[in-house]
Parts: structure tokens; C-alpha cells; sequence
């Protein structure tokens, strides 16, 4: 027994009141040797014990510490990565553990840190190596690709069979290499949350058939059978094409590896209950349980292929399963060594209103639990028949395109099922009552124009929004409130044909006679306002395409009219041009909206203040092709 | 109607040799006149001396990048109804918005397959003199 084991004095760190108790003198000593810091954080926040490590840790002596605020919010039950700037100002990245324990008779947490910063670069060196090189191995796959491709399709001339046959196996191996540096580059995007993608509704019978061909040849070269099967009226799914032939290149291509010749390997797809089912299934070597565990781990590759070469990057189940991840559905695989292996995935079919109250009923359950609130923004198509007769058998087609489209108008975007036969789009927003987002829609609807194939189209839509606190929520009756206001609310023109209309508000009867015949000639309505409150009237009314405003007028001023504008989310998006033939006082502009709003000063050209409304008013064509 | 049409001219622009000597190979063998600069600078300057029909164009280029050169073009008169189409390894919207912004008529990542590349070439320059035979 060392002298250091029989003392009884506090170990370093401690300090303050008499409410620490006594710490054995073994324990004292592995805290205080301790590489993680431990820091001991009472009910409200302060400090009460720090080790020698929690010290070097912060750079800070323990005197500095107990008695005093932590200042980083602690999480329970799993690790955070928080910032800390040491005293001297360095800064570091420390990973902490925070778990509950009793710290005399008071309960407090005991919290561990631990500094990550050598790991991060790491981490982070790593990511960009990996984006670099994929990124530099992409440049000449593509020339020897366009190279060997060409020489292949005879654009360059005949070429004999052996020679046609040598050069396709070396395209097969270009583009063998070329998945391999893609799959390294999607993960390294994954990581940094760089991915994106494409959605649209399709036919994903159609896209597994088409990628199940490409392997028609390693098929039979192996040996086996491939069999594609899909059920009758499999939904179109929300999915972004490519990346699903992806998923299926990465599952035929691993059952390819893992069956011995003479065996099958079966694609089917499915629709269950809401969902659109994919299999993959092999007669295989299969997989055995503790391995079926790990498969979708990144940089697995189990041992025992039966073929031998190593080939494949062990990511490829790993991003299969972040894909299916992204399309909001789900992926697993089932197994019997020596029988077989079945990889399945299936997506969401977001036309299926059943399923889609079954999540709806799920995202209130969630908000419940977290205290938020929950809200339904729905777009209902008026006047289809009007929309039939010009799309004909494409008005499925058109209007499951724009849900998509309409969804992504949103800042974050929304996803919308395409419900009731594809006339109703309807998405859940967590966290929000819905209040916002119908108008932001309905701004952003008013300046589009859509076209059909290069056609112009005109669409009647009816916007609205209904939610709440979750607490007070349920399922049916939100989905009924909300296709009560969708009813009753006037539907928006989204159409060329309909007149653009610019308020006019200005406490000068010259200028707003001048820019009404100005307008006039451009087939603009005028509305005209000669003081705030007549402009606040009109727009209570009817929302103007576009709002030309003087600021020192009676009655109301131009700085009241634009706070009032800004505070209603109907009014808040409608573009503003102030004409003053006074110098704005900044000031009061800027109490009353953040941000820019352009400005023309009196006295200005007609050419001028035309070309800016012509600007504002400018529709954005959006194209949808069928 | 001409007997002999003249075969249209692509001006490729793009630093690296080996994709202009496949690509010139790929658009000559598919019936293209093809000039080729390695930069936005040569690129300007085969436009003083000869009126491409179309050009390729990539973005990652020392000196004038591919967005300055795009947005040269389709500033002066003479030039601005060449068809510009962006050939090139960025991928993300804001290239590809930019891109579209600044005129250009299509945007190809690379790498893409020949047969996409022919077809976006003549959805742009229909008539080529000479069909390549499959």
C-alpha cells in the first residue's frame, strides 16, 4: 500500500462546499489518470468536479470551473460533438457523454468528454481524398468510354467479330470500373449530405426491366436463369429512376457473385398494402445469420464467394440502403445458408390515401411526443374536365409531375402525395401549422405558367393549409378540415390568360393617371390607392400581382402600408417597388420589413419603371413533358 | 437542295486532349467538321477566323472558364445564336442553372454515354453531311 492509497485527503478537482463525498482512493486515482475528462454538472448547470484531464481538456485550471456555469447544454443517451474554445482561444471539437448519477443526496450528470479534433481531420481529409481521386478516375474512364464506344458501334469503320468481342468486354470492364469510382463518390456524397435526386413518378416494373436486361449477357455467361415476374397494376412510385436501376444493378449484381451455375435469380415486383415491393432472390450460397446482420455495413464483403475475385467496393448494399432510405421506404434481406439469399425493398406508393393516413397518423403520433405542431397543406385541380380535354390520356401523367413540382416550390420542399385520383396534393408538415405554406405556394403559383409538351395550359388551383398543436389533433378531422377549406377557398388562375394586376398608390393623381395609361398598353389592370388606407382596402380584397408605392402619403404612410404587408403571410410576398420623390428615411424602411426592396426615385422614366414591372411580372415557364 | 451539303462545325472547348481527340474522333466519324481549342482564350480566337455551328463546351478551365466564355458568345450579335452545349463533370443545380442562364442550350454530365452525346448534337445541328454507319 503506497502512501497516495491510504490518504484520505480529496483527490485534485475537487473544491467548493462540503457536499462531495469521499471517493475511495483507488477510484480517485483512475479519475484523476484518466485520458477523458470528467466533469460533474449539478441540477442547474454549475460545475461541482473536474479531473486533471477535463483540465488540459478546456485548458482551464479546476478553480476556474466548479462553481460556475458548464455553458454547454447536456444530452442524455447518446454522444454529441460540441465546440469548446480553450482560454487561450484555440478551438477544438470534443465528443460528450452525458449520463445521470447521484452526487451526494442531490442528483446531478456525470459527463465525459473526449477531444475528436485530430479525428475530424482525419475524417474530413478522408472525404475530400476520396471526392478528389473518384473525381479525377472519372476523366479518363470517360475518354477511354467515348474512345472504345465508338470503335464498338462502327463509326469508325467495320471491325471483325473477334475484334468486336474484345473491345465490348472492354467497355463491360470501363464501365465495371466506372461503377466502382461512382459508388466511392456517392458515398463520400452521402457522407457530406451532397446527394440528390430526381423524383418522378414511374413505372418501376419498367425501370427493373430495362436495368435486368443490361445483365443479360453476365447471366448466361454465369450460367443461371434470370426471371423477371411483376404483379398486375403495380402503382407508378415517387422515385428518381436512375438511382432504383442503381439499387437493381447492386442486387442482381451480388446474386450473379454469390450463385454457382446452373442456378436462378428471380426480380419480382409487387404491391402490398401501400407499398410497391421489389425482390431480388438467388438459389445461392445465402448468407449466415450473424453475417445477414452486417451486409448492409459499409465495406462488408462476406468471405465466402464462391467465385473468387474480390470485386466490388463492399459499398454497394450500404448506399442501396441509404437510397431506398431517401424514397422513404425500407430494405431488408432474408437467408438460408446453402439455399438461398432474397434482398427486398419497398417504397411508399404516395397515390395510396390509405397508407397516407397511416403515416399521417404516425407524424402526429411523433409531434405529440415532441410537443410540436402538426399541419396539412393540400392543392386541389378545379375544372378538370377543362384539363382533360387538353391532356387527354397524359392529364395522369401531367398532374403526378405537378405534385412533384409544386412540392419543390416550397422552401424546404414539401412532399405531396398525389391523392384522390391525382386531383388532390396533399403534404404533411411537421413542426408547422400549415399557415405559410399555402400562401407561399400561392406566390410562387401566381408568377408560373405551366406548359403540356411545349403547350401552354391553364390550370385552376385551389391552395389551403389546416393544422394545429399535435396534442389537440387527429387524423380525420384534419384531413376533413382541410378538404373543407379547400372547398371553400376561391381557386387561384394559373394561366397566361389571366391579367396581371399592379397596384398603383400614390397621393399624386398625375403619376397614378400616367402609369395607368402606361400599364393599359401593356394589358395590365390597374388598381389605384391614393393613400395607404385605399391600398390596404384593395388588397384586402384582392391580392395585386405587383405593388407600386409612394411612402409619405395622408392618412397612412407607405412605411405603415408595407409593415402591414409584411406581417400577413397573404400580402407578405407580393414585389413591391417604392416610388418616392422623397429620400427614403432607412430607418423607418427598415423597422418595418427586413431585407431589400427596390426603389425607383421621381422623377423617373416611364421606360424605366416599365422595364421593372415587366421584370416583376415576369412568368417563369415550367415544362412538363409526357 | 444541295448534293454535297457542307458538314456542319463543332468547336470543342476543353482542356483535356484526350477527351477533344476522342470526341473530335466521335463527331468527324458521325459526319462533323470539328475544330477544337484547349482554352476559352483559343476558343476565342477560332471564333475571329471560322463560325462554328455548335459548340462543346466544358467549365473547369484555366484562364476564361467555360460560364465567362458561354456569356462572351452570347453577347455579341454574330455569335449569339450558336447553340451551346455544356459538356462537363459538375453536376449540382447551380452549375447547371447558371449554365442555363447564361444561354446555353443543353447540359451534358460527364461522363455520358456517345450515343447521348450524338443524339443532344443533332437534336441541335439536324443535318449531318455524312450518316455513320451502325
Amino acid at each position: 500500500m503506497n502512501a497516495a492509497e491510504k490518504t484520505n485527503n480529496p483527490p485534485p478537482g475537487i473544491s467548493g462546499p462540503g457536499d462531495s463525498p469521499q471517493m475511495p482512493a483507488k477510484l480517485s486515482n483512475i479519475v484523476a489518470a484518466m485520458v477523458d475528462a470528467v466533469i460533474i454538472v449539478d441540477k442547474r448547470g454549475i460545475v461541482r468536479f473536474v479531473n486533471p484531464a477535463g483540465e488540459t481538456l478546456f485548458g482551464r485550471k479546476a478553480e476556474e470551473f466548479v462553481g460556475k456555469s458548464f455553458g454547454i447544454s447536456l444530452v442524455e443517451g447518446h454522444p454529441t460533438e460540441v465546440d469548446i474554445t480553450r482560454k487561450e482561444g484555440e478551438r477544438i471539437t470534443a465528443e460528450m457523454l452525458a449520463a445521470p448519477i447521484s452526487w451526494g443526496d442531490k442528483s446531478a450528470y456525470i459527463v465525459s468528454l473526449r477531444n475528436i479534433t485530430e479525428r475530424k481531420k482525419l475524417e474530413q481529409l478522408k472525404d475530400e481524398f476520396i471526392a478528389t481521386v473518384s473525381h479525377e478516375l472519372r476523366t479518363p474512364l470517360f475518354s477511354m468510354r467515348i474512345g472504345v464506344g465508338q470503335v464498338v458501334d462502327g463509326i469508325q469503320g467495320g471491325l471483325s467479330p473477334n475484334q468486336k468481342e474484345i473491345l465490348s468486354l472492354t467497355l463491360g470492364e470501363i464501365d465495371r470500373m466506372t461503377r466502382i469510382v461512382n459508388n466511392l463518390l456517392d458515398v463520400s456524397k452521402i457522407e457530406t449530405g451532397r446527394i440528390q435526386l430526381q423524383k418522378s413518378f414511374i413505372d418501376i416494373a419498367a425501370v427493373i426491366e430495362k436495368t435486368a436486361n443490361h445483365f443479360d449477357g453476365a447471366v448466361r455467361e454465369e450460367g443461371l436463369e434470370l426471371k423477371i415476374a411483376h404483379g398486375r397494376d403495380i402503382p407508378r412510385v415517387l422515385a428518381d429512376p436512375d438511382r432504383i436501376g442503381q439499387i437493381i444493378s447492386n442486387l442482381i449484381g451480388n446474386a450473379l457473385q454469390y450463385t454457382l451455375p446452373g442456378g436462378k435469380i428471380s426480380v419480382e415486383v409487387h404491391s402490398e398494402r401501400g407499398y410497391v415491393r421489389c425482390t431480388v432472390a438467388d438459389t445461392g450460397v445465402g448468407i449466415s445469420r450473424p453475417d445477414l446482420s452486417r451486409i448492409f455495413d459499409k465495406f462488408t464483403r462476406l468471405g465466402n464467394n464462391p467465385k473468387g475475385n474480390s470485386c466490388g467496393s463492399g459499398l454497394g448494399l450500404a448506399i442501396s440502403r441509404i437510397l431506398v432510405g431517401a424514397h422513404g421506404g425500407s430494405i431488408w434481406a432474408e437467408s438460408e445458408p446453402g439455399r438461398g439469399t432474397s434482398v427486398s425493398f419497398r417504397l411508399p406508393d404516395y397515390k395510396n390515401e390509405n397508407l397516407f393516413r397511416e403515416c399521417l397518423r404516425d407524424e402526429i403520433a411523433k409531434a405529440r411526443e415532441a410537443k410540436e405542431e402538426i399541419g396539412l397543406l393540400g392543392v386541389r385541380l378545379e375544372k378538370a374536365d377543362a384539363l382533360k380535354e387538353q391532356a387527354g390520356e397524359k392529364t395522369g401523367l401531367f398532374l403526378e409531375q405537378l405534385s412533384v413540382l409544386s412540392g419543390e416550390m416550397l422552401s424546404p420542399p414539401v412532399l405531396l402525395w398525389c391523392l384522390k385520383n391525382s386531383a388532390e396534393f396533399i403534404g404533411i408538415l411537421r413542426g408547422k401549422t400549415g399557415e405559410k405554406a399555402p400562401e407561399d405556394l400561392l406566390s410562387r403559383l401566381r408568377k408560373v405558367q405551366f406548359l403540356l409538351n411545349g403547350k401552354p395550359v391553364d390550370l385552376e388551383l385551389s391552395v389551403a393549409g389546416a393544422g394545429g398543436p399535435a396534442g389537440d389533433t387527429e387524423e380525420s378531422a384534419l384531413l376533413g378540415l382541410l378538404r373543407e377549406r379547400l372547398r371553400e377557398t376561391k381557386p387561384l388562375s394559373v394561366s397566361s390568360r389571366r391579367k396581371r394586376s399592379v397596384l398603383v398608390t400614390d397621393d399624386n393623381k398625375e403619376v397614378v393617371h400616367l402609369i395607368n395609361r402606361l400599364l393599359e398598353r401593356e394589358n395590365i389592370k390597374c388598381l389605384n390607392a391614393y393613400n395607404g388606407a385605399e391600398a390596404m382596402e384593395i388588397v384586402s380584397r384582392e391580392i395585386p400581382d405587383m405593388i407600386l408605392l409612394d411612402l409619405v402619403m395622408p392618412v397612412m404612410s407607405g412605411y405603415e402600408v408595407i409593415e402591414c404587408l409584411k406581417r400577413n403571410p397573404r400580402t407578405a410576398n407580393i414585389p413591391l417597388l417604392l416610388i418616392s420623390a422623397h429620400d427614403i428615411d432607412e430607418m423607418k424602411l427598415s423597422k418595418s420589413a427586413s431585407g431589400f426592396i427596390p426603389s425607383l426615385a421621381k422623377p423617373f422614366s416611364m421606360d424605366k419603371l416599365l422595364e421593372i414591372i415587366r421584370g416583376a411580372l415576369k412568368t417563369e415557364l415550367i415544362n412538363i413533358s409526357c | 437542295m444541295n448534293d454535297s451539303p457542307v458538314p456542319k462545325k463543332i468547336l470543342i472547348v476543353d482542356d483535356d486532349r484526350s477527351i477533344v481527340s476522342v470526341l473530335t474522333f466521335l463527331l468527324k466519324g458521325t459526319g462533323y467538321d470539328v475544330i477544337s481549342a484547349s482554352s476559352g482564350e483559343e476558343g476565342l480566337d477560332w471564333l475571329g477566323v471560322a463560325r462554328p455551328d455548335l459548340i462543346i463546351l466544358d467549365i473547369t478551365m484555366g484562364g476564361i472558364d467555360g460560364f465567362e466564355f458561354c456569356e462572351l458568345v452570347k453577347k455579341y450579335g454574330t455569335f449569339k445564336d450558336i447553340p451551346v452545349i455544356f459538356l462537363t463533370a459538375k453536376d449540382t443545380m447551380g452549375h447547371i442553372n447558371q449554365a442555363f442562364e447564361l444561354g446555353a442550350a443543353d447540359y451534358l454530365v460527364k461522363p455520358v454515354d456517345h450515343r447521348k452525346l450524338i443524339a443532344t448534337v443533332q437534336k441541335y445541328l439536324p443535318s449531318a453531311a455524312l450518316q455513320a454507319e451502325a
